[in-house]
């Protein structure tokens, strides 16, 4: 073999090397806190980039984001505030935003404008799972109360059809302002066997929480939360994804798509959070978590 | 705090600290029972409203009027509380109960904290604002950071008045309670010290009791020794020692009272011869007076001279001078009643009191004890004395005025008695003769101005031959002392206090010195006369007595054989070699020798060879009684025998009476002296008429 094959190979490699970053790459972090949860998420995703050829290549703070376009081929933003404030940088690369409502992340998307490739793994539970869930931590419970603000209007319509699917009805109840909240959650509560709560920056925040959970107890009515920190503070139980279950369905969608970037969804994987006190508080016989997990398992192969 | 006694201090020292600590303990937790009351009605008032207001709160939020309402009126229901009161958060009250005494304005405050917001006297009011309470959210979930670092929302106040009466009432109450106990703590305590102290005082107090008795002279004085303890200890000791204390009290009490009977008895007696000394003598002879002066019988005194003591107790030593006062005083009781009183008035001097007896009967008393004292014979060792007793005898009577007049008529009689020859009874009554004696003391300046002035009177004795004439005078020299206004004391009342004086050799040469004299008077007349010169003890031991006589004779020319020196027997036994010597120097000059009381003692005949005297004056124990007394005339007769047959002339002394006279010359006695044969008058009145006048 001659001297010009030789380079020509070489050439061959070299250009074939140049094409493999489609294929792996480095992702930048950025993450709104340091938080625990944070953090968690951090080390989850790196653990599960291990062996791949994708790799975390920078860490920040949302707080100081520096200038990412040649640090990392894709930027994960943890939290919303990382999400907002990686957005307000102009030479970003593909961004994947993580640990974040999905009101939170169509406010800030509708709030910088940006065009640019961004996708999200949102926090919301899909519609047909909060159904399952209720139907099977609550049997028999077939009126769910939801109290929305301008904020959450469009979420009934989201949730009407898996709802009406399980078996369930939703009531709803405006409560844009302090004033109308008590009232309106007095109204709702006296028509429904439970309140669902759906993440809502005016109405479920921590000046709140603790008056609607007293409310709805004086109406002897559970309430079904989104994150393990409203079942501490009174919700009987509630359905949601940990950082960690987050930072894996973040791999699995970058190692899947690379930079190119899918559609927003929902969590994959879920926990169950159930306050066994308040339960016995009600009078509630409720299940444990490994039987409903099981059963909301059986109905979806069933379907 | 030194005039407190025993039980005060006691009491000081036990009440004074316990009431002090009691009061000071009483008040600390009195006042800090305030204080804490004060203090937990603080804390309740922070607590209420502490708790209040998260309660309130969602009443508040819900604007649940009836609840906070409620609440308040519970609230009130607590004891103490007078009000409550909850306000919104613009200040307008929602929710009132009980009766407010906040002002508005104070309602209207915003506040961070529960705190104490006002207080008078009657109420106190608490107030805490009513906060939002905040639960954690996921941190995911919250939309913005921002918010998180605000202070919680206050929502509205809650307000209580507590009532302050009820407060007042119990610190009012334990403030009693504390005086109470303060009170009756202090009453017990001092009940216990009362008790105490007199637990502890009283035996104290009757020791002090105990110790006065005993030093104000009680001695049995005791204490009851019941208490334990150093006191019991004490208590015991104290009569352990009192009863020692009596008992040597008692015992020396006892020996005090021996001691005093023994001084008393020796007080009154004479410790010598166990009679009564003249102390005593005097005064019971003083109470005799008094009776004889009341009326009762009268009574005789005897005062007794013991003659020739001197000699004893100069020659034997007082030992023996003792012995025989002890042996007089022996033989004078026995012969008297038990009635009589008999003492020893000093040196050789006794006197008698005769109860109820006088005149003849005494008289017989003093006779008979005249003649035992001088029928005594005293024996000590191998030398025998004869004793004799002068005694004057005074009868007392109703005119006696006190025993001084007695005593000076005894004291005269005795003296009496003495000087007219020893050996007598002289009775003299008391009155007549007030004057004493000279005291014996005078005698040395007596008796030499009596030979300086010439007034030693000598006297002349005349002997008379019982069987045949002898055809010469005899006569014996005598002195008498002569002085104005003093009755004569003869030689041998002299004799003793001359011979003490050293004084008796001046009367000897004196009588010497008269006897050469008469003597070469006589010789030159062509008259025999015969002297018998007695001679002193001293003069015969002296040496210049012999050369004095052999001068004396030399001057005169005389042979001494018409001389002859008397001494007594007495001398002879003392001083055997001196009075030999004399007796062989004087018949070397020609001088005879005679023995004066020849016969008194049984040592008499030795005497006879080695002096071989010419004369023998018979002692008068020999011739006294011849009339009745066989013995006395063997005696007499048998002395005479040997005296014969030695060629020793005798002579009797004192013969008064011619039947004495008549019976000594039956037992062929030579020569005879005393008033039955020629009374002594003065030797140069005697000289000239019977010597120089006389037909030979």
């Amino acid at each position: 073999m001659g001297t010009m094959p030789r380079i020509v190979l070489f050439a061959l490699v070299s250009l074939f090397s140049l094409a493999l970053p489609a294929w792996g790459g480095g992702i930048a972090v950025v993450l709104s806190d340091r938080g625990s949860a944070y953090s968690d998420f951090s080390s989850a995703l790196e653990e599960a980039l291990s062996g791949t050829t994708w790799s975390i290549s920078a860490r920040h703070q949302a707080d100081a984001v520096p200038p990412l376009a040649g640090q990392a081929d894709i930027v994960v933003t943890v939290g919303s505030e990382a999400l907002r404030k990686t957005l307000g940088r102009s030479d970003n690369p593909p961004i994947l935003a993580t640990l974040l409502p999905r009101q939170s992340y169509e406010k800030i998307l509708a709030d910088v404008r940006r065009p640019g490739r961004v996708t999200a793994i949102y926090l919301d539970q899909p519609a047909a799972r909060q159904a399952a869930f209720i139907h099977h931590l609550l049997p028999g419970q077939k009126r769910a109360g939801m109290l929305l603000s301008n904020e959450t209007r469009t979420i009934p319509g989201q949730y009407r059809q898996a709802f009406t699917n399980a078996g369930l009805a939703l009531e709803s109840e405006d409560a844009d302002t302090e004033n109308t909240l008590l009232p309106a959650l007095n109204s709702l509560l006296a028509r429904v066997n439970l309140l669902l709560a759906v993440p809502d920056s005016n109405i479920y925040h921590r000046n709140n929480i603790k008056p609607i959970l007293i409310t709805a107890f004086r109406y002897q009515r559970p309430v079904i939360g989104y994150s393990p920190a409203f079942v501490n503070a009174g919700a009987l139980a509630a359905i949601h994804s940990t950082p960690a279950q987050i930072a894996r369905q973040t791999a699995d969608t970058i190692l899947m798509h690379g930079t190119s970037l899918p559609a927003p969804s929902a969590p994959t994987q879920f926990a169950i959070a159930i306050n066994t006190n308040v339960a016995q508080s009600l009078g509630l016989n409720i299940a444990d978590e490994a039987t409903i997990r099981r059963a909301m398992g059986a109905d979806r192969e069933a379907r | 705090m030194s005039q407190l006694t025993l039980r005060h201090r006691l009491l000081l020292l036990t009440l004074l600290p316990s009431a002090l600590i009691a009061i000071v303990l009483v008040g600390y937790f009195t006042y800090s029972g305030i204080r804490t009351l004060e203090g937990e009605l603080r804390a309740k008032g922070m607590a209420t409203v502490r708790y209040l207001a998260p309660v309130s709160e969602y009443g508040i939020i819900a604007g649940q009027l009836e609840s906070l309402h409620g609440l308040a009126q519970a609230t009130v229901q607590e004891s103490g509380v007078k009000a409550t009161v909850i306000v919104n958060q613009k200040g307008r009250t929602i929710a009132v109960s009980g009766r407010v005494s906040l002002a508005a304005e104070d309602l209207r405050r915003t506040l961070s904290e529960p705190t104490q917001i006002g207080e008078t006297d009657q109420w106190i009011a608490f107030a805490a604002p009513v906060k939002r309470s905040v639960s954690e959210s996921d941190v995911l979930f919250e939309q913005s950071a921002s918010d998180k670092s605000l202070p919680p929302e206050i929502i509205g106040h809650v307000f209580v008045e507590f009532d302050k009466t009820e407060l007042v009432n119990k610190q009012r109450q334990l403030l009693q309670r504390g005086l109470m106990i303060v009170l009756s703590g202090l009453l017990i305590l001092a009940a216990l010290a009362i008790a105490m102290a007199d637990n502890l005082a009283r035996p104290v107090q009757r020791l002090v009791q105990a110790v006065k008795g005993m030093s104000s002279g009680r001695l049995d004085t005791r204490v009851p020794a019941d208490t334990s303890g150093e006191i019991g200890i004490l208590e015991n000791g104290f009569n352990e020692m009192a009863t020692h204390l009596e008992e040597v009290h008692f015992s020396m009490q006892s020996r005090i009272e021996e001691a005093t009977a023994q001084l008393a008895f020796q007080a009154r007696h004479d410790a010598l011869t166990g009679l009564l000394n003249r102390r005593e003598f005097e005064h019971r002879l003083e109470k005799a007076l008094a009776g004889v002066q009341a009326g009762g019988d009268e009574f005789a005194v005897l005062f007794l001279d013991l003659d020739r003591f001197k000699q004893v107790n100069d020659n034997c030593g007082y030992l023996a001078g003792d012995e025989l006062l002890r042996q007089m005083a022996l033989l004078f009781q026995g012969r008297l009643r038990d009635e009589d009183t008999l003492a020893r008035l000093g040196g050789d001097e006794f006197s008698i009191m005769l109860n109820n007896c006088s005149g003849p009967r005494a008289n017989q008393v003093a006779e008979d004890i005249c003649g035992l004292a001088a029928a005594y014979r005293f024996i000590w060792q191998d030398k025998v004395f004869a004793i004799g007793a002068s005694i004057g005898l005074t009868t007392v009577t109703r005119k006696v005025r006190n025993i001084n007049e007695i005593v000076a008529a005894g004291d005269a009689a005795c003296h009496r008695a003495k000087e007219s020859g020893r050996n007598r009874v002289c009775e003299q009554a008391a009155q007549l003769n007030p004057e004493r004696r000279q005291e014996s003391s005078n005698w040395a300046s007596r008796i030499a101005n009596a030979l300086a002035e010439d007034r030693l009177l000598v006297e002349a004795i005349p002997l008379c031959g019982l069987q045949l004439p002898s055809g010469y005078h005899l006569v014996e020299l005598t002195a008498r002392l002569n002085e104005p206004g003093q009755p004569p004391v003869t030689l041998s009342a002299l004799s003793d206090a001359a011979e003490r004086y050293d004084l008796a050799p001046a009367i000897d040469q004196r009588l010497i010195e008269t006897a050469i004299a008469a003597v070469s008077r006589a010789k030159n007349q062509q008259k025999l006369l015969h002297c018998l010169v007695p001679l002193s003890r001293a003069s015969v031991g002296n040496s210049e007595t012999i050369d004095f006589i052999a001068r004396s004779l030399r001057s005169q020319k005389l042979s001494g054989n018409r001389l002859c020196f008397v001494f007594s027997e007495d001398t002879l036994t003392l001083m055997s070699s001196q009075a030999m010597e004399f007796s062989r120097q004087m018949r070397s000059l020609g001088c005879q020798i005679g023995l004066d009381d020849f016969g008194g003692g049984l040592s008499s005949f030795t005497h006879l060879r080695s002096v071989g005297p010419s004369y023998v004056k018979l002692s008068r124990s020999l011739t006294r009684e011849l009339g009745g007394n066989r013995a006395s005339t063997a005696l007499l007769r048998a002395v005479q025998e040997i005296t014969a047959d030695q060629n020793i002339h005798t002579i009797a002394e004192g013969v008064d009476d011619t039947d004495t006279l008549e019976q000594l010359k039956k037992l062929g006695v030579d020569f005879a002296e005393g008033k039955a044969v020629a009374p002594s008058e003065p030797f140069e009145v005697w000289l000239e008429g019977a010597v120089m006048r006389s037909a030979q």
